[in-house]
Protein backbone atom coordinates (compact mmCIF):
# COMPACT_ATOMS: atom_id res chain seq x y z
CA UNK A 1 0.00 0.00 0.00
CA UNK A 2 1.90 2.84 1.30
CA UNK A 3 6.04 3.14 1.02
CA UNK A 4 6.36 3.17 4.61
CA UNK A 5 5.66 0.25 7.04
CA UNK A 6 5.45 0.31 10.61
CA UNK A 7 8.77 0.72 12.20
CA UNK A 8 7.50 -1.77 14.56
CA UNK A 9 5.71 -5.05 14.43
CA UNK A 10 2.59 -4.92 14.33
CA UNK A 11 0.54 -4.67 17.66
CA UNK A 12 -2.37 -7.48 17.64
CA UNK A 13 -4.06 -6.16 20.51
CA UNK A 14 -7.87 -5.19 19.72
CA UNK A 15 -8.91 -1.89 19.30
CA UNK A 16 -10.69 -1.78 23.03
CA UNK A 17 -7.16 -3.04 24.48
CA UNK A 18 -5.33 -0.34 22.99
CA UNK A 19 -7.68 2.65 24.28
CA UNK A 20 -8.02 0.84 27.92
CA UNK A 21 -3.74 0.82 27.38
CA UNK A 22 -3.92 4.47 26.46
CA UNK A 23 -6.55 5.34 28.92
CA UNK A 24 -3.99 3.70 31.60
CA UNK A 25 -1.08 5.83 30.55
CA UNK A 26 0.80 3.00 27.77
CA UNK A 27 1.72 5.87 25.33
CA UNK A 28 3.13 2.99 23.13
CA UNK A 29 -0.61 2.16 22.08
CA UNK A 30 -0.49 5.60 19.81
CA UNK A 31 1.76 3.80 17.60
CA UNK A 32 -0.24 1.08 17.32
CA UNK A 33 -3.56 2.55 16.68
CA UNK A 34 -1.93 5.27 14.16
CA UNK A 35 -0.34 2.39 12.17
CA UNK A 36 -3.13 0.77 11.83
CA UNK A 37 -5.98 3.22 10.80
CA UNK A 38 -3.48 5.46 8.99
CA UNK A 39 -3.39 4.22 5.54
CA UNK A 40 -7.16 4.13 6.06
CA UNK A 41 -7.38 7.67 6.72
CA UNK A 42 -4.96 8.70 4.65
CA UNK A 43 -7.49 7.14 1.64
CA UNK A 44 -10.53 8.07 2.83
CA UNK A 45 -8.93 11.93 3.09
CA UNK A 46 -7.51 11.61 -0.80
CA UNK A 47 -11.14 10.32 -1.65
CA UNK A 48 -12.31 13.47 -0.01
CA UNK A 49 -10.23 16.16 -1.02
CA UNK A 50 -8.79 15.08 -4.45
CA UNK A 51 -5.39 16.46 -3.21
CA UNK A 52 -2.32 14.20 -1.32
CA UNK A 53 -1.07 17.68 0.52
CA UNK A 54 -4.63 17.76 1.76
CA UNK A 55 -4.83 14.38 2.65
CA UNK A 56 -2.01 14.37 4.62
CA UNK A 57 -3.02 17.76 6.41
CA UNK A 58 -6.65 15.93 7.13
CA UNK A 59 -4.26 12.47 8.78
CA UNK A 60 -2.61 14.99 11.16
CA UNK A 61 -5.60 16.75 12.31
CA UNK A 62 -7.31 13.48 12.40
CA UNK A 63 -5.03 11.75 14.42
CA UNK A 64 -4.30 14.92 16.96
CA UNK A 65 -8.23 14.96 17.34
CA UNK A 66 -8.65 11.08 18.53
CA UNK A 67 -5.64 11.49 20.56
CA UNK A 68 -6.50 14.90 22.46
CA UNK A 69 -9.48 12.82 23.51
CA UNK A 70 -6.59 10.30 25.79
CA UNK A 71 -6.98 9.48 28.34
CA UNK A 72 -11.04 9.05 28.77
CA UNK A 73 -11.87 8.49 25.75
CA UNK A 74 -14.71 5.33 25.46
CA UNK A 75 -14.73 3.42 22.15
CA UNK A 76 -18.63 2.85 21.44
CA UNK A 77 -18.27 1.60 17.98
CA UNK A 78 -15.34 0.51 15.64
CA UNK A 79 -12.19 2.34 15.12
CA UNK A 80 -13.37 3.22 11.27
CA UNK A 81 -17.14 4.18 11.95
CA UNK A 82 -16.13 6.49 14.88
CA UNK A 83 -12.90 8.24 12.38
CA UNK A 84 -15.31 8.35 9.56
CA UNK A 85 -17.19 11.49 9.98
CA UNK A 86 -14.00 13.17 11.70
CA UNK A 87 -12.37 12.51 8.25
CA UNK A 88 -15.29 13.24 6.58
CA UNK A 89 -15.77 17.05 8.32
CA UNK A 90 -12.11 17.56 8.24
CA UNK A 91 -11.49 17.37 4.68
CA UNK A 92 -14.41 19.06 3.93
CA UNK A 93 -12.76 22.00 6.05
CA UNK A 94 -9.59 21.50 3.86
CA UNK A 95 -10.80 21.46 0.32
CA UNK A 96 -13.14 24.68 1.06
CA UNK A 97 -9.94 26.73 2.38
CA UNK A 98 -8.28 25.18 -0.72
CA UNK A 99 -10.89 25.38 -3.34
CA UNK A 100 -13.60 28.47 -2.03
CA UNK A 101 -16.35 26.44 -1.80
CA UNK A 102 -19.41 27.47 0.12
CA UNK A 103 -21.09 23.80 -0.40
CA UNK A 104 -20.39 20.47 1.02
CA UNK A 105 -19.65 18.83 -2.08
CA UNK A 106 -17.99 15.23 -1.99
CA UNK A 107 -17.52 15.22 -5.77
CA UNK A 108 -15.17 12.29 -6.20
CA UNK A 109 -11.34 13.10 -6.80
CA UNK A 110 -10.29 12.17 -9.79
CA UNK A 111 -7.67 8.58 -9.57
CA UNK A 112 -4.36 9.71 -9.69
CA UNK A 113 -2.58 6.55 -10.30
CA UNK A 114 -3.85 6.64 -14.35
CA UNK A 115 -1.64 3.98 -16.16
CA UNK A 116 -4.13 1.25 -17.61
CA UNK A 117 -4.57 -0.12 -21.61
CA UNK A 118 -6.81 2.30 -23.07
CA UNK A 119 -10.10 0.18 -23.18
CA UNK A 120 -9.71 -0.44 -19.35
CA UNK A 121 -9.02 3.90 -19.45
CA UNK A 122 -12.14 4.77 -21.10
CA UNK A 123 -14.35 2.23 -18.92
CA UNK A 124 -12.45 3.42 -15.97
CA UNK A 125 -13.25 7.26 -17.17
CA UNK A 126 -16.89 6.18 -17.62
CA UNK A 127 -17.54 4.56 -14.64
CA UNK A 128 -15.84 7.60 -12.83
CA UNK A 129 -18.39 9.70 -14.91
CA UNK A 130 -21.54 7.69 -13.66
CA UNK A 131 -20.14 7.45 -10.14
CA UNK A 132 -20.35 11.06 -10.30
CA UNK A 133 -22.98 11.44 -11.61
CA UNK A 134 -25.14 9.92 -8.64
CA UNK A 135 -26.56 12.10 -5.77
CA UNK A 136 -23.75 12.93 -3.27
CA UNK A 137 -25.81 10.85 -0.76
CA UNK A 138 -26.28 7.72 -2.09
CA UNK A 139 -22.59 8.00 -4.19
CA UNK A 140 -21.19 8.23 -0.11
CA UNK A 141 -23.09 5.11 1.27
CA UNK A 142 -22.10 3.39 -2.19
CA UNK A 143 -18.42 3.76 -1.47
CA UNK A 144 -18.58 3.70 2.18
CA UNK A 145 -20.35 -0.20 1.71
CA UNK A 146 -17.40 -1.06 -1.32
CA UNK A 147 -15.05 0.70 -1.23
CA UNK A 148 -14.22 1.10 2.84
CA UNK A 149 -16.17 -2.23 3.35
CA UNK A 150 -18.23 -0.78 6.33
CA UNK A 151 -21.42 -2.87 6.83
CA UNK A 152 -24.63 -1.11 7.02
CA UNK A 153 -25.09 -1.07 10.79
CA UNK A 154 -21.71 1.08 10.76
CA UNK A 155 -22.71 3.56 7.85
CA UNK A 156 -25.53 4.52 9.75
CA UNK A 157 -23.70 5.34 13.11
CA UNK A 158 -20.84 7.28 11.00
CA UNK A 159 -23.27 9.19 9.32
CA UNK A 160 -26.02 9.36 12.00
CA UNK A 161 -28.71 8.07 9.64
CA UNK A 162 -30.97 4.94 10.02
CA UNK A 163 -29.84 1.84 8.77
CA UNK A 164 -33.11 1.60 6.81
CA UNK A 165 -31.99 4.77 5.01
CA UNK A 166 -28.48 3.44 4.35
CA UNK A 167 -30.30 0.45 2.73
CA UNK A 168 -32.57 2.64 0.69
CA UNK A 169 -29.42 5.33 -0.50
CA UNK A 170 -28.04 2.12 -1.73
CA UNK A 171 -30.89 0.41 -3.59
CA UNK A 172 -30.84 3.65 -5.60
CA UNK A 173 -27.86 4.27 -6.11
CA UNK A 174 -27.28 0.05 -7.31
CA UNK A 175 -30.04 0.63 -9.59
CA UNK A 176 -28.59 3.92 -10.63
CA UNK A 177 -25.34 1.76 -11.99
CA UNK A 178 -27.35 -1.22 -13.02
CA UNK A 179 -29.73 1.08 -15.47
CA UNK A 180 -27.08 2.89 -16.71
CA UNK A 181 -25.85 1.97 -20.19
CA UNK A 182 -22.34 3.20 -19.60
CA UNK A 183 -21.91 0.49 -16.82
CA UNK A 184 -24.09 -1.95 -17.72
CA UNK A 185 -21.50 -4.37 -18.99
CA UNK A 186 -20.70 -4.88 -15.61
CA UNK A 187 -23.95 -6.34 -14.86
CA UNK A 188 -23.49 -9.18 -17.32
CA UNK A 189 -22.98 -12.23 -17.13
CA UNK B 1 6.03 69.49 58.58
CA UNK B 2 3.34 67.19 58.96
CA UNK B 3 3.67 63.07 57.60
CA UNK B 4 0.45 63.47 56.17
CA UNK B 5 1.73 64.36 53.05
CA UNK B 6 4.42 62.03 52.58
CA UNK B 7 1.98 59.54 53.84
CA UNK B 8 -0.39 60.33 50.99
CA UNK B 9 2.56 60.86 48.63
CA UNK B 10 3.02 56.91 47.62
CA UNK B 11 -1.04 56.07 47.82
CA UNK B 12 -1.71 58.95 45.42
CA UNK B 13 1.14 57.38 43.51
CA UNK B 14 -0.29 54.19 43.46
CA UNK B 15 -3.80 55.02 42.29
CA UNK B 16 -2.32 57.39 39.40
CA UNK B 17 0.13 53.94 38.29
CA UNK B 18 -2.78 51.93 38.57
CA UNK B 19 -4.39 52.63 35.24
CA UNK B 20 -0.97 52.50 33.61
CA UNK B 21 -0.50 48.61 34.96
CA UNK B 22 -3.54 47.49 33.35
CA UNK B 23 -4.05 44.10 31.26
CA UNK B 24 -5.92 44.01 28.60
CA UNK B 25 -7.65 40.93 30.22
CA UNK B 26 -8.55 42.81 33.30
CA UNK B 27 -10.15 45.62 34.00
CA UNK B 28 -11.04 47.86 36.43
CA UNK B 29 -13.63 50.86 37.12
CA UNK B 30 -14.67 52.72 40.20
CA UNK B 31 -16.96 54.81 41.56
CA UNK B 32 -17.10 57.96 43.70
CA UNK B 33 -18.09 58.06 47.41
CA UNK B 34 -21.90 57.07 47.80
CA UNK B 35 -23.44 55.68 51.09
CA UNK B 36 -27.09 55.12 50.17
CA UNK B 37 -27.74 52.10 48.25
CA UNK B 38 -27.96 52.55 44.36
CA UNK B 39 -28.76 50.28 41.39
CA UNK B 40 -26.50 50.04 38.79
CA UNK B 41 -25.57 48.78 35.55
CA UNK B 42 -22.17 46.87 35.00
CA UNK B 43 -21.80 47.15 31.26
CA UNK B 44 -18.96 44.43 29.99
CA UNK B 45 -17.21 45.24 26.76
CA UNK B 46 -14.90 42.76 25.11
CA UNK B 47 -12.67 44.08 22.00
CA UNK B 48 -12.31 40.47 19.67
CA UNK B 49 -9.69 42.73 17.48
CA UNK B 50 -11.44 42.04 14.46
CA UNK B 51 -11.79 38.47 14.56
CA UNK B 52 -15.59 36.99 14.72
CA UNK B 53 -16.36 36.71 18.35
CA UNK B 54 -18.72 33.02 19.18
CA UNK B 55 -18.27 32.76 22.79
CA UNK B 56 -16.88 34.24 26.05
CA UNK B 57 -16.67 33.72 29.34
CA UNK B 58 -15.42 36.39 32.17
CA UNK B 59 -15.35 36.92 35.91
CA UNK B 60 -16.38 39.69 37.99
CA UNK B 61 -15.90 41.14 40.88
CA UNK B 62 -16.99 43.76 42.97
CA UNK B 63 -14.54 45.09 45.80
CA UNK B 64 -15.13 47.20 48.46
CA UNK B 65 -18.99 47.60 48.91
CA UNK B 66 -21.84 45.71 49.80
CA UNK B 67 -23.11 44.01 46.31
CA UNK B 68 -26.12 42.25 46.01
CA UNK B 69 -26.77 40.64 42.12
CA UNK B 70 -29.96 41.63 40.50
CA UNK B 71 -30.10 40.06 37.48
CA UNK B 72 -27.84 40.06 34.07
CA UNK B 73 -29.09 41.11 30.54
CA UNK B 74 -27.71 39.87 27.04
CA UNK B 75 -25.61 42.41 24.78
CA UNK B 76 -26.03 44.87 21.98
CA UNK B 77 -25.26 42.47 19.50
CA UNK B 78 -28.05 39.79 18.26
CA UNK B 79 -25.42 37.15 18.60
CA UNK B 80 -25.44 37.76 22.14
CA UNK B 81 -28.49 39.53 22.95
CA UNK B 82 -29.89 37.04 25.09
CA UNK B 83 -29.45 36.44 28.36
CA UNK B 84 -26.28 34.90 29.31
CA UNK B 85 -25.36 32.16 31.67
CA UNK B 86 -24.74 33.11 35.25
CA UNK B 87 -24.74 31.44 38.60
CA UNK B 88 -28.06 33.73 40.17
CA UNK B 89 -26.74 32.67 43.51
CA UNK B 90 -23.20 34.21 43.33
CA UNK B 91 -21.69 36.28 45.89
CA UNK B 92 -20.36 39.74 43.94
CA UNK B 93 -18.18 40.05 46.92
CA UNK B 94 -16.29 37.29 45.74
CA UNK B 95 -16.63 36.53 42.06
CA UNK B 96 -19.79 36.10 39.59
CA UNK B 97 -19.25 34.50 36.65
CA UNK B 98 -20.66 34.93 32.63
CA UNK B 99 -20.47 33.55 30.03
CA UNK B 100 -22.97 32.80 26.54
CA UNK B 101 -21.76 31.42 23.06
CA UNK B 102 -23.78 31.68 19.62
CA UNK B 103 -22.94 28.54 16.91
CA UNK B 104 -24.53 31.32 14.16
CA UNK B 105 -22.46 32.75 11.51
CA UNK B 106 -23.64 37.14 12.32
CA UNK B 107 -21.04 37.47 15.07
CA UNK B 108 -19.56 40.74 16.37
CA UNK B 109 -15.76 41.41 14.87
CA UNK B 110 -15.39 44.86 17.03
CA UNK B 111 -15.72 46.13 20.30
CA UNK B 112 -19.23 45.34 21.83
CA UNK B 113 -21.00 45.22 24.89
CA UNK B 114 -21.63 41.67 25.57
CA UNK B 115 -23.57 41.66 28.99
CA UNK B 116 -24.90 44.46 31.73
CA UNK B 117 -25.16 43.19 35.02
CA UNK B 118 -27.44 44.67 37.34
CA UNK B 119 -26.18 45.41 40.80
CA UNK B 120 -27.86 47.08 44.14
CA UNK B 121 -24.20 48.83 45.78
CA UNK B 122 -23.95 50.15 48.97
CA UNK B 123 -20.56 51.83 49.23
CA UNK B 124 -18.06 52.72 47.15
CA UNK B 125 -16.98 49.87 44.93
CA UNK B 126 -14.11 48.57 42.74
CA UNK B 127 -15.01 46.49 40.02
CA UNK B 128 -12.44 43.83 38.54
CA UNK B 129 -13.07 42.08 35.19
CA UNK B 130 -11.04 39.52 33.82
CA UNK B 131 -11.73 37.63 30.67
CA UNK B 132 -11.43 33.54 30.95
CA UNK B 133 -12.54 32.79 27.61
CA UNK B 134 -13.00 34.25 23.70
CA UNK B 135 -13.06 32.01 21.33
CA UNK B 136 -13.81 32.25 17.29
CA UNK B 137 -16.25 29.82 15.72
CA UNK B 138 -13.53 27.50 15.33
CA UNK B 139 -13.06 27.13 19.09
CA UNK B 140 -9.65 28.68 19.42
CA UNK B 141 -8.96 31.67 21.71
CA UNK B 142 -8.28 34.62 20.27
CA UNK B 143 -6.62 37.82 22.00
CA UNK B 144 -9.52 39.69 22.98
CA UNK B 145 -9.80 42.54 25.54
CA UNK B 146 -12.06 43.15 28.04
CA UNK B 147 -13.40 46.01 29.83
CA UNK B 148 -16.59 47.39 32.02
CA UNK B 149 -18.23 50.74 33.03
CA UNK B 150 -20.83 51.36 35.77
CA UNK B 151 -23.93 53.10 34.50
CA UNK B 152 -27.23 54.02 36.12
CA UNK B 153 -29.95 52.01 35.71
CA UNK B 154 -32.28 53.32 32.26
CA UNK C 1 -11.05 -3.45 9.50
CA UNK C 2 -14.35 -4.45 8.71
CA UNK C 3 -15.05 -7.38 6.92
CA UNK C 4 -17.32 -7.36 3.66
CA UNK C 5 -20.73 -7.90 5.18
CA UNK C 6 -23.40 -9.11 2.68
CA UNK C 7 -26.99 -9.03 3.27
CA UNK C 8 -27.63 -12.28 1.62
CA UNK C 9 -31.55 -10.83 1.90
CA UNK C 10 -31.69 -8.35 -0.98
CA UNK C 11 -30.27 -8.48 -4.19
CA UNK C 12 -30.27 -5.21 -4.72
CA UNK C 13 -27.86 -4.30 -1.84
CA UNK C 14 -24.78 -6.19 -4.17
CA UNK C 15 -22.86 -4.86 -6.80
CA UNK C 16 -21.12 -7.49 -9.37
CA UNK C 17 -17.90 -8.37 -7.99
CA UNK C 18 -15.66 -6.90 -11.69
CA UNK C 19 -17.89 -3.69 -10.60
CA UNK C 20 -16.89 -3.82 -6.77
CA UNK C 21 -12.99 -4.53 -8.34
CA UNK C 22 -13.40 -1.32 -10.53
CA UNK C 23 -14.65 0.80 -8.17
CA UNK C 24 -12.40 -0.31 -4.86
CA UNK C 25 -9.28 0.07 -7.45
CA UNK C 26 -10.59 3.45 -8.79
CA UNK C 27 -10.53 4.62 -5.20
CA UNK C 28 -7.68 3.04 -3.75
CA UNK C 29 -5.11 5.52 -4.80
CA UNK C 30 -1.33 5.71 -3.31
CA UNK C 31 -0.48 8.82 -1.61
CA UNK C 32 2.69 8.18 0.52
CA UNK C 33 3.02 9.25 4.20
CA UNK C 34 6.44 10.51 4.46
CA UNK C 35 8.01 9.16 7.77
CA UNK C 36 8.58 12.41 9.04
CA UNK C 37 4.85 13.07 9.26
CA UNK C 38 4.49 10.09 11.04
CA UNK C 39 7.49 10.98 13.65
CA UNK C 40 5.39 14.28 14.17
CA UNK C 41 1.87 13.02 14.73
CA UNK C 42 3.51 10.28 16.89
CA UNK C 43 5.13 13.11 19.13
CA UNK C 44 2.73 15.60 19.13
CA UNK C 45 0.16 12.46 20.61
CA UNK C 46 2.40 11.90 22.92
CA UNK C 47 3.85 14.84 24.14
CA UNK C 48 -0.03 16.58 24.64
CA UNK C 49 -1.31 13.34 26.24
CA UNK C 50 1.85 13.37 28.90
CA UNK C 51 0.71 17.30 29.80
CA UNK C 52 -2.69 16.23 29.92
CA UNK C 53 -1.92 13.67 32.18
CA UNK C 54 -0.04 16.18 34.71
CA UNK C 55 -2.65 18.77 35.08
CA UNK C 56 -5.61 15.75 35.65
CA UNK C 57 -3.19 14.38 38.26
CA UNK C 58 -2.57 17.74 39.60
CA UNK C 59 -6.62 18.25 39.14
CA UNK C 60 -7.39 14.85 40.85
CA UNK C 61 -5.00 15.76 43.76
CA UNK C 62 -6.56 18.86 44.05
CA UNK C 63 -9.94 18.12 43.85
CA UNK C 64 -9.64 15.47 46.80
CA UNK C 65 -8.32 18.03 49.12
CA UNK C 66 -10.98 20.34 48.41
CA UNK C 67 -13.34 17.59 48.55
CA UNK C 68 -12.05 16.17 52.20
CA UNK C 69 -12.04 19.92 53.26
CA UNK C 70 -15.47 20.17 52.36
CA UNK C 71 -16.66 16.89 54.07
CA UNK C 72 -14.92 18.35 57.18
CA UNK C 73 -16.61 21.20 56.91
CA UNK C 74 -20.12 20.01 56.47
CA UNK C 75 -19.59 17.51 59.05
CA UNK C 76 -18.45 20.33 61.53
CA UNK C 77 -21.39 22.45 60.59
CA UNK C 78 -23.86 19.46 60.68
CA UNK C 79 -22.49 17.74 64.28
CA UNK C 80 -20.94 21.03 65.85
CA UNK C 81 -22.66 24.19 65.22
CA UNK C 82 -25.69 25.39 65.54
CA UNK C 83 -28.61 24.75 63.54
CA UNK C 84 -29.14 27.55 61.12
CA UNK C 85 -31.77 28.84 59.01
CA UNK C 86 -29.26 28.77 55.75
CA UNK C 87 -29.10 26.17 53.61
CA UNK C 88 -25.90 24.38 53.53
CA UNK C 89 -23.31 24.42 51.06
CA UNK C 90 -22.35 21.78 48.94
CA UNK C 91 -19.21 23.92 47.04
CA UNK C 92 -17.34 21.07 45.67
CA UNK C 93 -18.82 18.94 42.33
CA UNK C 94 -18.00 15.53 42.09
CA UNK C 95 -14.85 15.27 39.94
CA UNK C 96 -15.82 12.99 37.79
CA UNK C 97 -18.81 15.42 36.24
CA UNK C 98 -16.58 18.01 35.95
CA UNK C 99 -13.88 15.19 33.99
CA UNK C 100 -17.15 14.54 31.93
CA UNK C 101 -17.56 17.88 31.24
CA UNK C 102 -14.45 19.18 30.31
CA UNK C 103 -15.17 17.68 26.37
CA UNK C 104 -12.17 19.36 24.74
CA UNK C 105 -9.76 18.27 27.97
CA UNK C 106 -7.86 21.34 28.60
CA UNK C 107 -8.16 20.40 32.25
CA UNK C 108 -10.82 22.70 33.08
CA UNK C 109 -15.10 23.26 32.71
CA UNK C 110 -15.97 26.16 30.81
CA UNK C 111 -17.86 27.74 28.11
CA UNK C 112 -15.71 26.25 25.26
CA UNK C 113 -17.02 23.04 26.56
CA UNK C 114 -20.43 24.23 26.34
CA UNK C 115 -19.66 25.42 22.83
CA UNK C 116 -17.80 22.98 21.38
CA UNK C 117 -20.78 20.44 21.66
CA UNK C 118 -23.69 23.28 21.53
CA UNK C 119 -21.82 23.67 17.80
CA UNK C 120 -21.69 19.95 16.95
CA UNK C 121 -25.35 19.55 17.73
CA UNK C 122 -26.35 22.82 15.39
CA UNK C 123 -24.14 21.21 12.25
CA UNK C 124 -25.89 18.01 12.40
CA UNK C 125 -22.50 16.52 12.84
CA UNK C 126 -22.02 13.16 14.69
CA UNK C 127 -21.76 13.54 18.63
CA UNK C 128 -19.69 11.68 21.40
CA UNK C 129 -21.68 9.62 23.37
CA UNK C 130 -19.22 11.24 25.94
CA UNK C 131 -21.03 13.94 25.50
CA UNK C 132 -24.15 12.92 27.24
CA UNK C 133 -23.15 14.31 30.67
CA UNK C 134 -26.63 13.86 32.51
CA UNK C 135 -26.71 10.49 31.59
CA UNK C 136 -30.20 10.65 29.42
CA UNK C 137 -28.96 8.26 26.90
CA UNK C 138 -28.61 11.65 24.42
CA UNK C 139 -26.62 14.06 23.52
CA UNK C 140 -28.92 17.65 23.13
CA UNK C 141 -29.31 21.22 24.50
CA UNK C 142 -29.64 19.84 28.31
CA UNK C 143 -26.57 18.46 28.46
CA UNK C 144 -24.93 22.02 26.75
CA UNK C 145 -26.80 23.66 29.38
CA UNK C 146 -25.82 21.89 31.99
CA UNK C 147 -21.85 22.28 30.79
CA UNK C 148 -22.53 26.21 30.92
CA UNK C 149 -23.85 25.97 34.47
CA UNK C 150 -20.88 23.62 35.77
CA UNK C 151 -18.62 26.23 34.08
CA UNK C 152 -20.42 29.51 35.12
CA UNK C 153 -20.77 28.10 39.38
CA UNK C 154 -19.21 30.48 41.00
CA UNK C 155 -18.09 29.15 45.14
CA UNK C 156 -20.70 30.01 47.38
CA UNK C 157 -20.23 32.04 50.63
CA UNK C 158 -20.88 30.06 53.46
CA UNK C 159 -23.88 31.56 55.73
CA UNK C 160 -21.95 34.08 58.20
Amino acid sequence: MCDRDPPTPPDDRSDEALVAALNAGDTSAFDAVYYRYRDWVVHLAHRFTGSADDALDVLQETFAYLFRKFPGFVLTARMTTFLYPVVRNLSIAARRKRQRHAGDDLTLAPDASASAPPHAEQSRDELAVVLAGLPDTHREVLLMRFVDEMALAQIAQALSIPEGTVKSRLHHAIAALRNDPRVREYFEC
Amino acid sequence: MTRAPIILLPVLLLVLLGGALDDPHDSVATQPLMSSPRFAAVNVYIDPGGEPLAAYQFELTGQGAEVKLVGVEGGEHQAFADAPYYDPKANLRNRIIVAAFNTGENLPHRQTRVATVMVEVTGPVRWLASLDVAAAPDAKHTDAAISVSEGAVQ
Amino acid sequence: MAGFDPNPDATDQDLPPRLRDAIARMHRVEVPVPVELDQTILADAKRSFLGRRRAWMLIGRLSIGIATAALVAIAVRVFVAAPSSHPPTAMVQPPKLYQIADVNHDGRVDILDAYIVARTIARHEPLDPAWDINGDGVVDQKDVDLIATLAVRAAREPPQ
